[in-house]
């Protein structure tokens, strides 16, 4: 039986804004759910744009915020969940371990980018400190690209932006861990440099057997990498599946909207799109947060919201356009939409 | 908009006279705790005006430091320590140093970051009537009048609406719109006023893919209509494919390349430009991509030759030694190599 | 990246005190603050380096012990009033949320409360023989809050910063985040605070002094202005009596601003560099 490499159930995340007279509520994430099931590692995106909700979805994963509901669960072990009992947070270290986005506030300018590896390997892993841990660091750093000279001694600002990403990904990478989170990676990366640490992020899921969870914006480095591909929008799932099979034949029209706005060489633009001015109201909704902008846009998406709907397996799209027809004419019957 | 932006434009429009930018030999150093470094580095083209001109390149390789210059906004610690930048601007020249004058009227910059340029304080109506005193047009002089201001303000929404921007906008403080919303009430400032150049620094790297079009596309409604210049900066090699219709790539402080768009990325004849448009991945292309190699040469250190040789392919000998010269290699198009790619 | 002037100019003033006041003045031939030693109103000479005064005091020993004093108070407060403000910043800074608003309220009541008028209020029931050590652990008292809130705002926006995930994930517990991670930002603000608290100290203490609610037979800077003011020694024409003091407290404030600001200064720039 494949295991569970991760589960996200029902995951709600409620932020409150505002004063005391006036408060507005954001669901961040709203009814969050998707899940993947596999006897190899694999890599799955989570593509959205700001508000989307996805780098809330990183805190939650990595415990440092809490769902108002939900649970996720990461190698059929449960490190989310209300009521039960989660992972230890010395386990969670050794099983889930987070790559940020920007490599030049994800270190101490004050300190050395080493300390960080030592640590890992001392407190993670358990390793004692001198030779044990220094032999964990040089080998981790060597599959990354980097000599251990060339890193040890060294403050944040005497790398680039792609090395210092680098070690950041071999401090990930210590524990063994088997899932890391990466948060919009490669995005303060020249675009030329990028494909040297996506490759890499492939190389370490071969070799190493660690699943990633890719956070981006990028459709691009999403496409070449990813296996899986959850869409996220106004804290939504909009479509989740293969990640050849969504970017190639999207479905729900908020995809192919971005599809159609990633400025890729070799298409021109024709049309402007609508643009979304109502952002802070979209979170609350009470039918498909995409509503508003939809060229498709039904009476029924604004009062009910749409539930996964799977045209095969393995693959969900939340819209009413791929409703059954049977459904579409009897709840029009009961009077809604 | 656009079949109301001749009408309205088309005066301006008609009074037009095409810009010619010309750089000699400029050269750009910021003063730093390390010592002095030449972020722009003896750079010399001539521009013609009209249409979209974009300027790519990344990290460290001058552009916004290019385009600061071309803009005046030289402060300590940038200075420009050598050559000269010219405008041709109805036949009169205009230099860097006369350019302030120009400000908002004739040549208008969008920042990267709207919240920068925004008085935070200043509702965003207060913002346009500000720099409605710098106006060309006979009828905004002196707007301090109420009548004037009223006018002035109908004016605006007017704009606003062609742009298709809710007029709410004009009574908000910035920080209560979006970032996109932000950014295109930036657009609609620095073009109220029909500039001829408008210099743009990054204005949608920030933002989302889908407001970035918008914007994109809202800029190149704006070009034209007014039929003017716009110089835009970005890393972003998508963005120049969809929107300008010539480019400047720059290195380590040169420019390397220069040409119109189409033919830059159908054949591209510096190593580099070559390197940089093979490396971006693409949605739906399966092929196995390889990063660059290598990075630039530090700026602070003394450089010989080319500065691409290091991590080029075609690098000889001659490379190391000598700098290649931005020469034109046919018609309109430039490259500053010894071995140009065919 | 080297020392700018200021705390160059700074620092050799202060040194120069130092050695004034922990090297010379246990070189005294008796005790200063002892009256009738000498002949009163003695002139500058190479026995009396500032001649002598009304009480038949030494002025040039008794200042020389009036430093020491004053920066031993100093010291003492700065010392005692930044370990204080240090754990209640970094505390409130780095737990945030009812601790952070709890810590907060008591640190804003002790900024609120005005420390001079109380000062003079206590000092004046115990009539001038406010002990040297009550004098001390007022000071201390009343010398933390701002410092607390100012270490507690470079905590709370350090407590956001990436890094400090990092942290948490190569496995690090809040103490060690607190001490390795957020301190380092800390540490200027602690450098600064440390001197002003000096100049706080001295500065309270001798105003207290002069208007004579301190203990004004131990020597100190605030008394060495005293007597000289009670004699009326302006009007005397003994110029060296009470100039000598004021043109040392001013020097020795001098030294304290020139390096609280070039230290800024100096930490500005190194933070630029890197």
């Amino acid at each position: 039986m494949p295991r569970t490499i991760l589960n996200v159930e029902g995951i709600h995340k409620i932020y409150s804004l505002g004063s005391f007279f006036k408060r507005l509520r954001i669901n961040a994430l709203d009814d969050v759910s998707f899940s993947v099931e596999s006897d190899d590692p694999v890599v799955i995106s989570l593509i959205g744009e700001s508000g989307s909700g996805k780098t809330t979805l990183l805190k939650v994963l990595l415990r440092l915020v809490e769902p108002n509901r939900g649970r996720i669960d990461v190698e059929d072990r449960p490190i989310v969940a209300a009521g039960e009992r989660t992972l230890p947070d010395d386990e969670l270290l050794r099983l889930v371990q987070p790559i940020f986005q920007n490599p030049f506030e994800a270190f101490n300018a004050y300190r050395t980018v080493d300390k960080y590896l030592r640590d890992t390997a001392v407190l993670v892993n358990r390793l004692a400190r001198g030779h044990e841990a220094e032999g964990a660091i040089d080998e981790t750093l060597e599959s990354v690209g980097l000599h251990y000279g060339d890193v040890v001694g060294k403050y944040p600002n005497q790398f680039s932006g792609g090395e210092l990403q680098r070690v950041s990904v071999a401090r990930a990478l210590i524990p063994r861990p088997k899932l890391i989170v990466a948060d919009e990676p490669v995005s303060m990366i020249d675009a030329s440099l990028r494909m040297n640490i996506v490759n890499l992020f492939r190389k370490i899921k071969q070799e190493f057997a660690t699943s990633f969870l890719y956070i981006t914006h990028d459709l691009a480095t999403a496409y070449y990498i990813s296996d899986y591909i959850a869409i996220l929008y106004r804290g939504c799932v909009m479509e989740f599946g293969a990640a050849a099979d969504v970017l190639r034949r999207p479905l729900h029209p908020y995809t192919q909207l971005l599809l159609d706005s990633v400025p890729q060489v070799g298409v021109k633009w024709t049309a402007r799109e609508k643009m979304s001015d109502l952002e802070t109201t979209e979170y609350a909704f009470a039918g498909c947060k995409f509503a508003n902008r939809c060229p498709h846009a039904m009476p029924r998406c604004r009062s009910v919201r749409p539930a996964a709907i799977r045209p095969k397996k393995g693959r969900e799209v939340y819209c009413h356009l791929y409703a059954e027809p049977r459904d579409q004419t009897d709840s029009e019957a009961v009077g809604v939409g | 908009m656009k079949s109301n932006a001749t009408h309205v434009h088309g005066e301006a429009a008609s009074r037009r006279e095409t810009v010619d930018i010309s750089l000699r030999d400029v050269v750009g150093t910021y003063t730093t705790v390390r010592g002095t470094v030449n972020a722009v580095d003896g750079v010399s083209l001539d521009i013609a005006g009209g249409g979209i001109i974009g300027v790519a390149g990344e990290s460290g390789c001058g552009k916004t430091t290019l385009l600061k210059l071309l803009y005046g906004n030289v402060e300590y610690p940038l200075s420009l320590t050598r050559g000269s930048i010219r405008f041709n601007l109805d036949g009169m020249p205009i230099t860097h140093e006369t350019i302030r004058r120009y400000w908002f009227r004739r040549i208008a910059y969008i920042p990267q970051s709207s919240m920068s340029s925004l008085n935070p304080v200043i509702r965003i109506r207060k913002q346009f009537l500000d720099r409605a005193g710098y106006s060309q047009d006979n009828v905004f002089q002196g707007a301090r009048g109420r009548r004037q201001q009223r006018e002035t303000l109908e004016r605006v929404r007017q704009y606003l609406r062609e742009l298709d921007l809710p007029v709410e906008v004009l009574d908000s403080f910035p920080h209560q719109l979006s970032g996109g919303m932000r950014q295109r009430v930036m657009v609609a400032l620095a073009t109220f006023f029909h500039p001829d150049i408008i210099l743009a620094d990054e204005p949608t790297t920030a933002l989302d893919v889908v407001v970035q079009k918008g914007i994109l596309l809202l800029l190149a409604e704006v070009q034209e209509a007014l039929r003017n210049t716009i110089l835009i900066v970005t890393h972003d090699m998508g963005v120049h494919y969809q929107l300008t219709h010539r480019m400047v790539i720059m290195y380590a402080a040169k420019i390397v390349e220069y040409g119109p768009t189409e033919e830059v990325f159908s054949r591209p004849l510096h190593p580099y430009t070559k390197m940089l448009i093979e490396s971006l991945p693409k949605v739906g292309d399966d092929r196995v991509r390889q990063g660059a190699k290598g990075k630039p040469p530090s700026l602070y250190s003394e450089l010989r030759g080319c500065r691409y040789a290091p991590r080029c392919p075609k690098a000889q000998a001659i490379c190391r030694k000598q700098e290649p010269e931005l020469a034109e290699l046919s018609p309109g198009r430039r490259a500053a190599c010894f071995f140009p790619e065919e | 990246m080297g020392w700018n002037i200021r705390l160059k100019i700074g620092l050799a003033i202060l040194l120069f005190f130092v050695v004034l006041a922990f090297g010379v003045s246990w070189l005294a031939p008796v005790d200063p603050s002892a009256q009738g030693s000498y002949l009163p109103y003695l002139p500058v000479s190479a026995d009396h380096l500032l001649g002598t005064n009304a009480l038949g005091q030494d002025i040039f020993w008794f200042l020389t012990e009036s430093v020491r004093n004053s920066m031993i108070l100093g010291l003492t407060v700065a010392a005692c009033t930044t370990l204080i403000s240090l754990a209640v910043g970094l505390v409130a800074g780095y737990r945030g949320g009812k601790t952070d608003r709890f810590i907060m309220l008591l640190n804003d009541s002790f900024i609120v409360i005005p420390t001079f008028p109380i000062l003079i209020v206590l000092s004046s029931l115990v009539r001038g023989r406010a002990g040297f050590p009550a004098i001390v652990a007022i000071l201390i008292a009343f010398g933390w809050a701002w410092n607390g809130r100012t270490i507690r705002s470079v905590a709370l926006s350090v407590r956001e910063r990436e890094f400090i995930n990092m942290a948490r994930f190569s496995g690090c517990r809040t103490a060690r985040i607190v001490v390795q991670e957020i301190f380092p930002y800390v540490y200027a603000y602690t450098v600064v605070g440390f001197i002003n608290s000096i100049l706080y100290a001295i500065n309270i203490e001798a105003a207290l002094a002069i208007i004579g609610l301190s203990d004004v037979e131990t020597p100190t800077l605030g008394s060495a202005v005293y007597w000289p003011n009670t004699y009326s020694a302006i009007m005397t024409g003994n110029y060296v009596w009470i100039g000598a003091p004021v043109v040392a407290i001013s020097l020795l404030f001098l030294g304290l601003f020139l390096t609280s600001t070039g230290y800024n200064q100096y930490f500005a720039e190194r933070r630029g560099h890197s």
